[in-house]
């Protein structure tokens, strides 16, 4: 029996994703601005949101999607096809991000406190905002690693064995840092009288 | 996971797989494991809905939209400038001139390692060859020392000062000028060497982000 009721052909335009981005990888590798712009765009979206979450800082995030991509730009011709393309590109934007926030894990964590304790969720806004809000509050205290597993898995959509390439740890090591993410966002949405409706 | 994700009854592994299986994202084998164990397990059941509905709010969309145009930009200002360096520089009118004065932190931090490195090892260099008073090298002076083929190169700007000189000892390398504007350094090596397999060798190392040859030694690297 099927649980979640999978689109069929969720697994074919991945396939076509992957193959449109590795076609721009492989014009970027001869030079090609027009490709390299394409890919910028594609990546610049996602990468925003997740990282500006990661980071609390868009000027931060911002940094490191610069960094990401003209590191692809640099080195498109070393892609190889064992991987997909966003798994190599989020590869980079991961060691990236974490060089970044290591760096200034001390502000962020103040940042995080402080904006957050100072905007409460607004009670009058509509039910998705307020169930992201209060979800993003109580991912942001989850240890960085673990955080970066359910990011990479829910937001992002990669599997498991990506999210372990990625991170460059092994697959089990994913699926316990994933295991300790929901134990305690799921303790931590409990005590939370905000998160009292979903999720 | 209901009740602090206490798996014991159930089977452990799949219960570890249901995220996975909320995006979709297993192999058949285990998509197949964990759907046989959902069938008859409600506290599973329960925890995928959970799951799901994280995963929504994950995803929500949020009222922030992010402009990519400035970045965009910005990183195609710097492969630009990458590409037509050093010659660029030594005519820059006042505006780029400006504009590089605004280069980003991570410039900056790549051009003080770098400098530090070059100022070392300039002092080994100058210590184990003692070249005559009023002897210095341009960059359209005979190599000298450096035989090999020559290449612009720029390091992750985190890479420790030990750390740079160890690889540029790896692969018989000397800084003969930068670092650029940009951040970036031309080595030479010391030895005869295949140009191909030096940038080779330099481009498989994760601290190294850019290394192409410099097209000023005939039998340089390609």
């Amino acid at each position: 029996m099927d649980f979640i009721g999978k689109t069929s052909d969720g697994g074919s335009a991945s396939r076509a994703g992957n193959d449109l981005e590795r076609e721009l990888l492989r014009r970027i590798s001869s030079g090609d601005r027009d490709a390299f712009r394409d890919l910028y765009l594609r990546y610049h979206r996602r990468l925003a949101r997740f990282l500006t979450r990661l980071t609390h800082r868009y000027e931060d995030a911002e940094e490191v999607i610069n960094d990401t991509l003209w590191i692809v730009w640099q080195r498109a011709g070393e892609f190889r096809d064992a991987s997909r393309v966003s798994t190599w590109i989020m590869g980079i934007a991961y060691r990236r991000a974490l060089k970044l926030i290591r760096r200034a894990q001390t502000h962020a964590r103040a940042m995080s406190l402080e904006v957050l304790d100072a905007e409460p969720v607004a009670r009058d806004a509509i039910e998705a905002t307020l169930e992201r809000e209060v979800l993003e509050r109580h991912l942001a205290r989850l240890p960085l690693e673990q955080r970066l597993v359910l990011e990479f898995t829910y937001y992002l959509d990669h599997s498991c064995e990506e999210v372990a390439e990625i991170m460059e740890c092994p697959v089990n090591t994913v699926k316990t840092r994933m295991f300790h993410a929901r134990r305690k966002l799921r303790i931590l949405l409990s005590e939370d009288p905000a998160a009292g409706r979903s999720p | 996971m209901s009740e602090d994700l206490d798996v014991g009854a159930c089977d452990s592994e799949a219960a570890r797989l249901l995220p996975w299986y909320a995006t979709g994202r297993l192999g058949a084998a285990e998509s197949e494991r964990v759907g046989r164990h959902l069938e008859h397990c409600g506290i599973c059941r329960a925890d995928l809905a959970h799951e799901q509905a994280v995963r929504s709010a994950l995803r929500a969309d949020g009222t922030i939209e992010y402009a990519p145009q400035a970045g965009l930009a910005k990183t195609l200002a710097r492969i630009n400038e990458l590409g037509r360096e050093p010659d660029a520089a030594a005519g820059a009118p006042p505006a780029a001139a400006a504009r590089r004065a605004g280069t980003t932190r991570w410039l900056a931090a790549a051009v003080v390692v770098q400098a530090v490195g070059l100022g070392l090892l300039g002092s080994a260099l100058y210590a184990r060859h003692s070249p005559p008073a009023g002897e210095y090298e341009t960059l359209s002076a005979p190599a000298g020392a450096a035989a090999g083929p020559r290449v612009r190169t720029v390091f992750d700007p985190s890479m420790p000062l030990g750390e740079l000189r160890g690889l540029l000892a790896t692969h018989s390398l000397v800084i003969v000028d930068g670092p650029s504007d940009a951040g970036a350094l031309t080595l030479a090596a010391t030895r005869p060497t295949d140009p191909g397999a030096l940038l080779a060798g330099l481009r498989a190392d994760r601290r190294v982000l850019f290394a192409e040859p410099t097209g000023r030694d005939p039998g340089g690297a390609r």
